[in-house]
Parts: structure tokens; C-alpha cells; sequence
């Protein structure tokens, strides 16, 4: 296995310790923050020959909030590293019961190649935070960031614990083999099975950030074009290749009607009249990406947008109308800048339709009723919900970012990536004085010993009153 | 497999209905659990003595005492766990609803397994209810008794469609794990754990492992040998050894080797007589099997105490082996057994090494005065758990999370902890549809301006 010696050296570096001091951390940390600076200009550069990305769309995405979650590790790190001491039972008041986190040890971490910086150096943040070596295996498909990522990172941290590793699916299959002590994954559902059964075989537990088709249920009562526009920036920012972005938007023949005015509108405010020439909005990633979501072109009829150009990866910003869920769009998550409309007859259809489905990584609602939103929430399962709004449950790294069932398991953001990447170690520290109050757990068994136990130990229902 | 798919088939119906969801009818099931474990004690602890010879208070002590104050603890805490939990917002988010929703997963499995057969199926069903989920509960097949039972009694008690058992052996559990779960928790050993996390894989259930391992006991030369040697004895041969967080194996420095054997003998005296087999407290091995391969592990030992079986009773007397070679086969495979194997450490080093070398355990022990050399062991090392000057302890404080790491497990449980494994952390953000104002700034073309917000 060409990965053999890697990781060992990892793990030799792992059992060494260096990696746990606050300070050690703390200056790869730091590290990485110069990395995002002085490597801006090639993330830009990089992002938009491999994605066509827009300045500002990898300065948010890639940069900005990256540097979020960094300054929020810092800020927090050794409050996050403490022990956190727990109440403890009577019989136990002279003892220190705490929660260690510790490190798991070497971690492994596999990017897409949508988010490609975003989406390996976050969780990096979390695994760097918790005191642990790194594996990074960035996407072979966003190939220049890939080879910038391979080339520059490694100048900027401890080549002794953290590593990148390039290749396609027979590297990261050979890579897979390797006894890791936490898996990281961002990717699609099949991948993920896989990358979990190859962690099953080593016991190393694993976070999959996988996908699915995000539903959008616009109520009839909302301002349209409010809607238009925060269902437009999500749907097709990136070229539509998020996996929280909208994936189809489900509402009345009513509202249908007044929204796709609205979307043209916004389209155009965003893109201009022909977005191709708009430095703003970016390009379908590989050829193959590309076949796929033209392919889905196909589904129902296009009411807005539509056009292609081959060569240049592109595809419109597009709106399909007289989408049926058994259409080919509707059979997979599109990952495109197409937004397919499922008209349904009122809300409850909507959530009977989203429930009828995979749960998906994110369940967006519009309305101007609360009743509504929260109705939507409340008998909808998903990673994340946003009302009257797209993506930005993402943006807040207090709130935890993660799918349910196929959309993914764990999640990750801020504390959470700490958490992530620690083991949460139960520990208590007792004295050895005071042997005689053990006495009531020793054998001979005795009804009168347990009753000793049960009076030290039990926990009383408080709306109850006992006389004794 | 069509008796496997009606039963979890079932169990989803139920869920989908959505009636576990509501607070009153969670705590409705749980008071129901509450009363069955009330007005069944006696048959419960004819089943615990049934399966492994377990003495009334020991068996109420250990398994009963465990479950009812779950009972009372997530009875109490239901409302604020299950609580929105708000959080903080920042400046783009300051005028909007920001706060994690804990909602059930759907229907669970829990596989339960035989050294502690009620408490370890009782402890994970108690928070999936209290999380909101339909469950499975697949009791261990070797402690038949208790299986039984437990088939018997829970739909006496709970929601039938919602709440179910399965009993079997290895042909219903691998049929059982076909069928797509939202979560499985799994109690047992890292054979089977790699097992229940492939089938798993496939439908991207996420899991909880509570497997096992050797768990070390480092006694240092700078502690009350007596005290030490009196609590390692309890937690080593409680249950007959057949505890997944019993001290698996001791470290010390050959020069207290013996003073240790000693003292140990002294304490059997104390808690069994001088007859250890006629003692109502001291248990058996679980079955033959087991007893088997138990004996195995004597093989080629030096027998510092004990080493007395009689196999048609499953008996093993409480044995120590001294200056144990680490190759040896007791040294290899976790114990289960009333075996304790003693290797000598010349420091604390070598300990610390010696540990690290081997798959992290689920627990961990150190016993000594010094304050710095526990410090050091917990820094230095790896473990699920642990507890200094103790054993067994750090999984009864309520609040600390109980589970393994690497070859020892995954996950954690207990109190809240149970809740939060068999719940989903949902994020959400509701926003207003006015104040588009802001939002304006996040629009192509791009703007410069908002980078600097």
C-alpha cells in the first residue's frame, strides 16, 4: 500500500504528542489564516479555472468563510479545551468528575472538488483545533485548486503531522485501506456508503457530508419577489453545484405564475441578459458534469434560460415548469443551475411530497405566515431548515451543519467541528481515603448494604414526596 | 427476511404517524416502563439468577437500581432536553430565529448483549423513547432468560407497533440488520461491532458502538496498596468478571507484585469466605463456551491464585497470574473472565508504552497518591473512560458520557447522552421575508462593500 509509510510517520508523530499543546495548535492555526492570505490570489485563480467562479462567490465561500471559522477556533480554543466538570452525586461530592476531549489521533479528511478549499480546510480547522495529524485528500477534479492545495499547504504547516495526498479513485481507494482514527468525508451518498464500510472494517467512526434534493416550498402568501431573488442566489450561486442550494421549488399553479416573472427579473438583475458573459456567474466544473445536468434539460419544459454552450461548460441559469416527479430531474440531486417547479395544491401536499422522499441535507419554506414556516418545520425531517430564505443556516457557525439518514451523519461548524474531531473522555478522579463508604458495595450482599446504595445514590422524582 | 421487514415496516408505520412525538405520550410510555420495572422485580431478578447466577441485591444493585434512576432522570429532564436550543447569532442573523431543533431519528435498533442482559437493553430503549423514536430491541439469545422476559413484558407495558422485540441468535440479528434503521446502538464485542457498522454502511445508518477491550490497571508503587487491592477485587470479579469496564489486566513494578496477590487473596476471603463456590455472591460464566475459552487462557500460566473450575457449574474461582508474558494468548483477546493476568512495569513509562502500544480500551485505571502521575496517565494515553483510585465509577456518574474509542467503540450513552444519540440536531434559521435591504448586498453583480461587512 503506497500510503503504508505516511501514515505511520503520522502516527509516529501522533504518539510523540506534538500536537497537543494549546500553543502547537494555536501556531498551525494561525498558519493556515496566512495561507488564506497569501494565497488569495491563487485561490481566486485557481477557483475560477476549475469552477469559473466568481471573485466575489470564492472570496464569501472560500476565503471569507473560511477565515469565520478560524477566528471563531481561535477565539474559543481554550475555553473548548478545557475539562468540563459535571455535577455529581451525593456519594461522590469529594471527587472530580470531568469530560476530557482528547484527540483521536490521525484523521482523514475528503474534499469535494464543489467548495474545494471551503470544503477540506473547515473541517481541517476542527481537526487541527482538537490536536490531531491530518490526512487531506482534496478533490482530483477541481484540478488546479487541487494541485495548489498539494504544492502550497504543506509550506505552510508541520510536514510531520499533517499531510496532502493527491490522486483520483484508485488512490483514495488504497488510501481508504489505511487504519485512520477519524474519517471526514464530503461527497455523494454511494461514495459515502463506501467510504463508511472501508471505515467499518478498522472501527474508525466517520462524519459523511453527503446531499439530496433540497426542497423549496414557496406558500401563496409571500412577497414574490423577495422570494425570487433569495430562491434565485441560492439555486444558482456557484452554478448551482451547493449541496444545500434549493433543488426544486414545490408551490401552487398560482404562485407559479407570479414567481417566474419574479425569477426572470431576478435572473436578470443578477446576470444580466446573457449570463454567459456575466463574470459572476460561474461554469459546470468537468465535462462529465456537464452531460449529466444537460441531460436533465430534458424534464418537463423550459420556461426560463435553457441554453448551453458545450465548450465552455456552460449552462443558463434555467427554470423548468411542468416538471412530473417521475421526470429524470427528479430522480437525483441536480447540482446545476436548473430549478425545477412541482406544482402542488397547498401545503400539506407540499410537506406529503417532501416526506415521501429522502431526507434531504436542507428543507427551505417561504411564507409571510410564521404558521406556515414552522408548519413545514415541524413535520419535515432534514439536516438543516432556513425560512423564508437559502443557504444561510450554513453561514452561522453556532448553529451545527449536518444531514439525516441520506443526506449524511455528524456535522461540523465552529464548536461543532471541535467536537467532531475530539473523543469526549469520561473521567473521574477519587481518592483513596474514606474506604469505609464503600463498604455498602462490597459482598457479603446485603439487603441493608443496598440500602445504603440506594439512599446515596438514587435520584428522586422532585414532584414526589417521600416520608421516611 | 419477510417476518424482519413487517416488524420494522411496522415500527415505521407507527413512527410516521407521528404520535411518539408528543412530551406527554414519551413520558407516558416511560412511567409505563417505570411501573413494569416495579411490579416485575421478582421476575426479572429470577431471570438475572437464571442466566448468571446473580444474587438478588447485587442483581437489583447493578442492573434494576441503573434503570429506574434513567427512568426518573429523563421522566425530569424530557422538557428541556428536548428544548430549542437557542444560539448565538451575528450581525447578519441579528433580527432572525436562529436555534437547533432536537427531533427523533425514526426507528431504532438497539442489540443488547448477556453480561448485563436487562440494564443494557433497558439503559439505550429508555432514551430512543425519550428522543421520540420507534424502536427495536433485539435482547441478547445467551442470556435466554432475560430475553424471554423482556419479549414478554414490553408489550405488556408500551406502544406494541411502536416499541418491539426480536429474539434470536445470529440468523434474526444478520436478517435484523438488512433492514434499514436511523440509528443502531450495538453493546458487544469489536467482531461483531465491525459487522453491525458494514451492514450499516449500506443504508448510511449512523451508529453507536459500545464494544470492549483490555482495560489496563496501573498500580503505582506510591499508593495504599490495601485500599487499591480492595477495589480492583470488586470491580475484577463483580459479575464474575464479565464486565465490559472491569479491570482487564494489572501494571505494576515487580517489587509489589506479590504484596498485591496477597493483598487480593486477603479481600476474596472478606467478600466470598473461604469457599468461594458456596458464596450466593460470586457468579458463573455465562455458558459453556465461554467457560472454554476461558480456561484456554490458563494455558502455560503461572497461577499465583485460584485456577479451581468445574465445568457442568461454569465455575471458575477468582485467579491471578503472575509475571504474565505480553505475547501470551491471556494477554491478547479481552478477558471477560475472573482471570486477572499481572505484568511487571519497571516505571510509568513503560506503563504509559506498554498501554499505548495496544488498541485504545474502554477503560482505564490508575491507582496512586501521586497527583501528577494521574495527570500524566490521562494526558499520555488513550481510553473510553476512566477512573484513579477506583475502578468501575466513572460509568455510574450521571452525567459523563459512557462509550469506547477505536477498537473499543464509537458513540456514547447515558442520561442525556442516550437522548442526544438517538436525536438529531436539526439547524434552523427563519428569517424574515422583509428587510431584503440587507440581502442585497450578498447579490451579483458582485459587490466589493459586502466583503468588508
Amino acid at each position: 500500500n503506497p500510503f503504508v509509510g505516511l501514515v505511520s510517520h503520522l502516527r509516529a508523530s501522533w504518539l510523540s504528542g506534538k500536537t497537543r499543546p494549546m500553543e502547537y495548535r494555536v501556531a498551525q492555526l494561525e498558519a493556515l489564516g496566512r495561507f488564506l492570505n497569501d494565497k488569495k490570489q491563487q485561490i481566486l485563480e485557481a477557483t475560477a479555472s476549475d469552477l469559473g467562479k466568481a471573485p466575489f462567490e470564492t472570496e464569501l465561500s472560500e476565503i471569507l468563510m473560511c477565515k469565520n471559522e478560524l477566528h471563531e477556533t481561535l477565539n474559543n480554543l481554550s475555553r473548548w479545551m478545557k475539562d468540563e466538570h459535571v455535577d455529581k452525586t451525593m456519594a461522590m461530592q469529594l471527587d472530580s468528575a470531568f469530560i476530557r476531549k482528547d484527540p483521536y489521533g490521525v484523521v482523514l479528511i475528503i474534499a469535494p472538488w464543489n467548495y474545494p478549499i471551503h470544503h477540506f480546510l473547515v473541517p481541517l480547522i476542527g481537526a487541527i483545533a482538537a490536536g490531531n495529524c491530518v490526512i487531506i485528500k482534496p478533490s482530483e477534479v477541481s484540478k488546479k485548486t487541487e494541485r495548489l492545495v498539494a504544492e502550497a499547504l504543506p509550506g505552510y504547516l508541520d510536514k510531520d503531522c499533517f499531510a496532502v495526498v493527491t490522486g483520483g479513485v484508485p488512490e483514495t481507494t488504497r488510501l481508504l485501506e489505511n487504519k485512520f482514527d477519524y474519517i471526514f468525508f464530503t461527497g455523494s451518498p454511494p461514495v459515502g456508503r463506501i467510504v463508511m464500510m472501508a471505515a467499518a472494517k478498522h472501527l474508525t467512526p466517520v462524519t459523511l457530508e453527503l446531499g439530496g434534493k433540497n426542497p423549496c416550498y414557496v406558500s401563496d402568501t409571500c412577497d414574490v419577489s423577495n422570494v425570487a431573488r433569495r430562491v434565485a442566489w441560492g439555486r444558482f450561486f456557484n452554478a448551482g453545484q451547493t449541496c444545500i442550494a434549493p433543488d426544486y421549488l414545490l408551490c401552487t399553479l398560482e404562485m407559479q405564475e407570479k414567481l417566474l416573472p419574479a425569477l426572470r427579473k431576478a435572473i436578470d438583475d443578477f446576470y444580466g441578459p446573457n449570463p454567459q458573459e456575466s463574470l459572476d456567474f460561474g461554469r459546470i466544473v468537468n465535462d462529465k458534469q456537464f452531460q449529466r445536468v444537460q441531460r436533465l434539460l430534458s424534464s418537463g419544459r423550459v420556461a426560463i434560460g435553457g441554453q448551453t454552450d458545450e465548450a465552455a461548460r456552460y449552462i443558463a441559469p434555467t427554470v423548468l415548469v411542468d416538471v412530473q416527479p417521475s421526470d429524470p430531474i427528479m430522480q437525483e440531486e441536480i447540482f446545476g443551475p436548473i430549478l425545477p417547479i412541482i406544482i402542488i395544491a397547498n401545503m400539506d401536499e407540499a410537506i406529503d411530497f417532501i416526506n415521501s422522499r429522502e431526507r434531504p441535507l436542507a428543507v427551505y419554506a417561504f411564507s409571510s405566515s410564521d404558521k406556515v414556516v414552522n408548519q413545514v418545520l415541524k413535520r419535515t425531517s432534514s439536516g438543516g431548515f432556513c425560512g423564508n430564505d437559502t443557504l444561510m443556516q450554513f453561514a452561522l457557525t453556532s448553529l451545527p451543519f449536518g444531514g439525516i439518514g441520506n443526506s449524511g451523519l455528524g456535522m461540523h461548524h465552529g464548536k461543532f467541528s471541535f467536537d467532531t474531531f475530539s473523543h469526549s473522555r469520561g473521567c473521574l478522579k477519587r481518592g483513596m481515603g474514606r474506604e469505609s463508604l464503600n463498604t455498602p458495595r462490597y459482598p457479603p450482599y446485603s439487603q441493608k448494604k443496598f440500602g445504603v446504595i440506594r439512599a446515596t445514590s438514587k435520584v428522586t422524582r422532585k414532584s414526589e414526596c417521600t416520608l421516611l | 427476511m419477510e417476518r424482519m421487514q413487517q416488524i420494522v415496516g411496522r415500527a415505521r408505520a407507527a413512527f410516521n404517524s407521528g404520535r411518539s412525538r408528543p412530551l406527554e405520550f414519551r413520558i407516558q410510555q416511560l412511567k409505563a416502563l417505570e411501573r413494569m420495572v416495579q411490579e416485575k422485580e421478582k421476575e426479572i431478578l429470577a431471570a438475572l439468577r437464571a442466566d448468571l447466577n446473580k444474587n438478588g441485591p447485587n442483581a437489583y444493585s447493578h442492573e434494576i437500581l441503573g434503570v429506574l434512576r434513567e427512568l426518573v432522570l429523563a421522566m425530569e429532564k424530557l422538557p428541556s432536553w428536548a428544548a430549542p436550543q437557542t444560539v448565538k447569532k451575528d450581525l447578519m442573523t441579528l433580527r432572525d430565529k436562529a436555534y437547533i431543533n432536537y427531533e427523533p431519528l425514526g426507528v431504532v435498533l438497539v442489540i443488547g448483549a448477556w453480561n448485563y442482559p436487562f440494564l443494557l437493553v433497558m439503559q439505550p430503549l429508555i432514551g430512543a423513547i425519550t428522543a421520540g423514536n420507534a424502536v427495536v430491541v433485539k435482547p441478547s439469545e445467551v442470556s435466554e432468560k432475560t430475553a424471554q422476559l423482556v419479549a414478554e413484558l414490553l408489550p405488556q407495558y408500551l406502544d406494541k407497533d411502536l416499541y418491539t422485540v426480536v429474539t434470536g441468535g445470529v440468523p434474526e440479528t444478520t436478517e435484523l440488520l438488512t433492514q434499514r434503521f436511523d440509528h443502531i446502538l450495538y453493546t458487544g464485542n469489536s467482531a461483531v461491532g465491525r459487522i453491525v457498522m458494514t451492514a450499516a454502511a449500506k443504508h448510511l445508518t449512523p451508529v453507536t458502538l459500545e464494544l470492549g477491550g483490555k482495560s489496563p490497571c496501573y498500580i503505582d508503587r506510591d499508593c495504599d496498596l490495601a485500599v487499591a487491592c480492595r477495589r480492583i477485587t470488586w470491580g475484577k470479579y463483580m459479575n464474575c468478571g464479565q464486565t465490559c469496564i472491569a479491570p482487564d489486566y494489572i501494571l505494576c513494578h515487580p517489587s509489589i507484585q506479590s504484596k498485591v496477590v496477597e493483598n487480593i487473596k486477603a479481600t476474596l476471603k472478606e467478600f466470598y469466605g473461604v469457599d468461594v463456590k458456596s458464596s450466593p455472591d460470586y457468579g458463573r460464566i455465562v455458558n459453556k463456551r465461554h467457560f472454554k475459552r476461558i480456561l484456554d487462557l490458563l494455558e502455560g500460566q503461572k497461577i499465583a491464585l485460584g485456577g479451581e473450575t468445574d465445568e457442568d457449574s461454569c465455575f471458575i474461582a477468582p485467579t491471578i497470574l503472575t509475571d504474565v508474558s505480553p505475547e501470551s494468548k491471556v494477554m491478547e483477546e479481552e478477558i471477560f473472565g475472573p482471570v486477572l493476568p499481572i505484568v511487571t512495569v519497571k516505571s510509568v513509562d513503560e506503563a504509559i508504552e506498554f498501554i499505548n502500544r495496544r488498541e485504545k480500551p474502554l477503560a482505564l485505571y490508575v491507582f496512586s497518591n501521586n497527583k501528577q502521575l494521574i495527570k500524566r496517565m490521562i494526558a499520555e494515553t488513550s481510553s473510553g473512560g476512566m477512573t484513579a483510585n477506583d475502578v468501575l465509577m466513572h460509568a455510574v456518574v450521571p452525567d459523563l458520557p459512557f462509550g469506547g474509542v477505536g477498537h473499543s467503540g464509537m458513540g456514547a450513552y447515558h442520561g442525556k447522552y442516550t437522548f442526544e444519540t438517538f436525536s438529531h440536531r436539526r439547524a434552523c434559521l427563519v428569517k424574515d421575508l422583509k428587510m431584503e435591504v440587507l440581502n442585497k448586498l450578498r447579490y451579483p453583480p458582485g459587490s466589493m462593500e459586502m466583503m468588508h461587512l
